[in-house]
């Protein structure tokens, strides 16, 4: 459970990170759900882009 | 007391809400609950034998390419365990399908109502649990994406595309739609086509380029088996259909909406002309028979349950006034329910916990270099994947060196001596052992007999050279 919390938070954050540094509007524009599912599946998508390219 | 029940009744929608995500929930960990890993479809057992023998070897070049291994050495990598990628995080992605379909459904009708409604249509319709039962992890993580992409496309932001660039590596199957509808987007939406121009040649570039192999051996299958399932053998059918529900089971399980689908679609397809595209693509890609061309149906459903929900919201507005009309509506969702509900609890795994069990023990009971062999290719996949022994199965795998004629032999034979020989292809330089379900007992009956086949417990046999 705590490796899944950690998979979990790293995507979010990462995800946040890129969306406060690249499209600060969503910050704005896009409902708490919305902003939440987008940081997730921008944080899991570097992961497997980053993966992709490393391996 | 009237005040009271005022309140609650204009919190309605937030109830609503809460009850649909608990039911959505609830169906989704059911069958884990109920029967553990043995609760999920097939693919379980060849996903588990992917993830663990990919992270393993991470970095050997020798590995054939496979997308889906990015995502999980990604996870493996962060400390997630095997078991915690193939349920946790399987689950995590099943339940933010609901989330991600919500809040696409709001962002185009811009109506909180509709969405309601598609929410409702998502978490009982029976074609969607029985997609994430079937444990098509790669298709669920795509159709994931694809929401998002679409939701990405809304805004028209660049980040679309990672997600595509997601598509195209884990599933690339599920990209041919989506990008259908943004080429075909790109030509007639001037006011988006650069954004999609861009969009879709530099994530098309970056699936291409760190995947290039895995694309290439899915071409030649394009062209190897021909596009259309009625061109490949009948043994391979089965697997070119996609294996998901067959047509009728899914009109069967869907009627109480599909018309809605229909009509949705055809009094509101210029609103939501990307919807509407998406279902007409996908309904052709089905219909021609297109490789996989059951996977489809999932993208179908998708778009239908958007349509339905559009024509019901509008049909129940338009007749808000009619009393008769209010108790017909609470009585189509109530029997969406009962529907959904009768067909999860009556649901029974592929195999039972038990077997699992029995498979899960194999590797504390069957020496380290030995072949262990199923004689059924529906516990081929638990078996490779819940064990680490070289596995022969029928028509499955690296080590089966017998044709289908031969296997039949195996099978039914009664002359022990053919069998014999059929097993001395196997060599005797590594111990053979032959794993029987519960549905292969009657194999045993036809065993009992052979002095060199040996029980070692209830579903082991043990080949003796």
């Amino acid at each position: 459970m705590a490796s899944f919390m950690v998979g979990i938070s790293v995507s979010c954050i990462l995800g946040m990170l890129l969306l406060f540094a690249c499209e600060r509007r969503f910050l704005h524009l896009a409902s708490f759900v919305e902003f939440a599912i987008m940081s997730f599946g921008i944080g899991v998508s570097v992961l497997i882009l980053l993966f992709a390219i490393l391996f | 007391m009237k005040k009271n029940y005022k309140k609650i009744y204009k919190q309605w929608p937030l109830m609503a809400t809460v009850f649909v995500c608990i039911f959505y929930i609830v169906s989704r960990v059911w069958m884990y609950i109920r029967f553990g890993m043995a609760g999920f479809g097939y693919d379980i057992g060849i996903y588990r034998h992917i993830v663990q023998g990919y992270f393993d070897r991470l970095g050997d070049s020798a590995l054939p390419s496979f997308g889906f291994t990015s995502f999980s050495n990604a996870l493996s990598f962060l400390g997630s365990h095997t078991d915690t990628i193939l349920v946790l995080w399987y689950l995590c992605f099943g339940i933010l399908l609901m989330a991600a379909f919500y809040v696409v459904v709001n962002l185009y009708t811009k109506h909180k109502m509709i969405a309601l409604i598609g929410l409702v249509l998502f978490a009982t319709s029976i074609a969607q649990f029985e997609f994430f039962w079937w444990y098509y992890y790669r298709n669920l993580i795509a159709l994931f994406f694809v929401l998002l992409s679409l939701i990405l496309l809304y805004y028209r932001s660049y980040f679309i595309i990672l997600s595509l660039f997601v598509i195209g590596t884990i599933h690339p199957l599920s990209l041919i739609p989506l990008g259908l509808v943004l080429i075909i987007s790109s030509i007639f939406d001037r006011q988006k086509r650069s954004f999609l121009l861009v969009s879709g040649s530099v994530s098309l570039v970056g699936i291409i380029g760190l995947n290039f192999q895995e694309i290439m051996s899915y071409v030649s299958l394009l062209f190897e088996k021909t596009a259309h399932v009625s061109g490949a053998s009948r043994q391979q059918n089965a697997e070119l259909t996609g294996q998901f529900i067959p047509l009728d089971f899914y009109i069967r399980s869907s009627f109480l909406y599909i018309i809605f689908a229909f009509f949705g679609l055809l009094f509101y397809w210029r609103l939501y002309k990307t919807w509407a595209l998406f279902l007409v693509i996908n309904t052709v890609l089905f219909i021609f028979g297109f490789l996989f061309y059951r996977r489809f149906l999932i993208y179908f459903d998708i778009s239908a349950l958007f349509f339905a929900a559009v024509f019901l919201y509008h049909f129940l507005y338009d007749s808000k006034d009619s009393i008769l009309l209010k108790w017909t509506a609470i009585f189509f969702f109530a029997l969406m329910f009962l529907q959904c509900g009768m067909h999860i609890v009556r649901k029974q795994p592929l195999i039972s916990p038990r077997e699992l069990g029995a498979i899960q023990a194999i590797d504390t009971q069957v020496p380290t270099s030995s072949y262990l062999m199923t004689i059924n290719s529906h516990y081929a996949p638990w078996v490779q994947g819940f064990t680490t022994r070289d596995v022969i199965a029928p028509g499955m795998f690296e080590h089966d060196v017998w044709t289908y004629e031969e296997w039949q032999t195996f099978w039914y034979t009664e002359d022990i001596s053919k069998r014999r020989a059929l097993l001395e292809k196997y060599g005797n330089a590594k111990a053979l052992y032959i794993f029987l379900g519960d549905r292969d007992m009657w194999f045993g009956d036809n065993i009992a007999y052979d002095p060199r086949i040996s029980q070692v417990n209830n579903y082991i046999w043990q080949v003796s050279w």
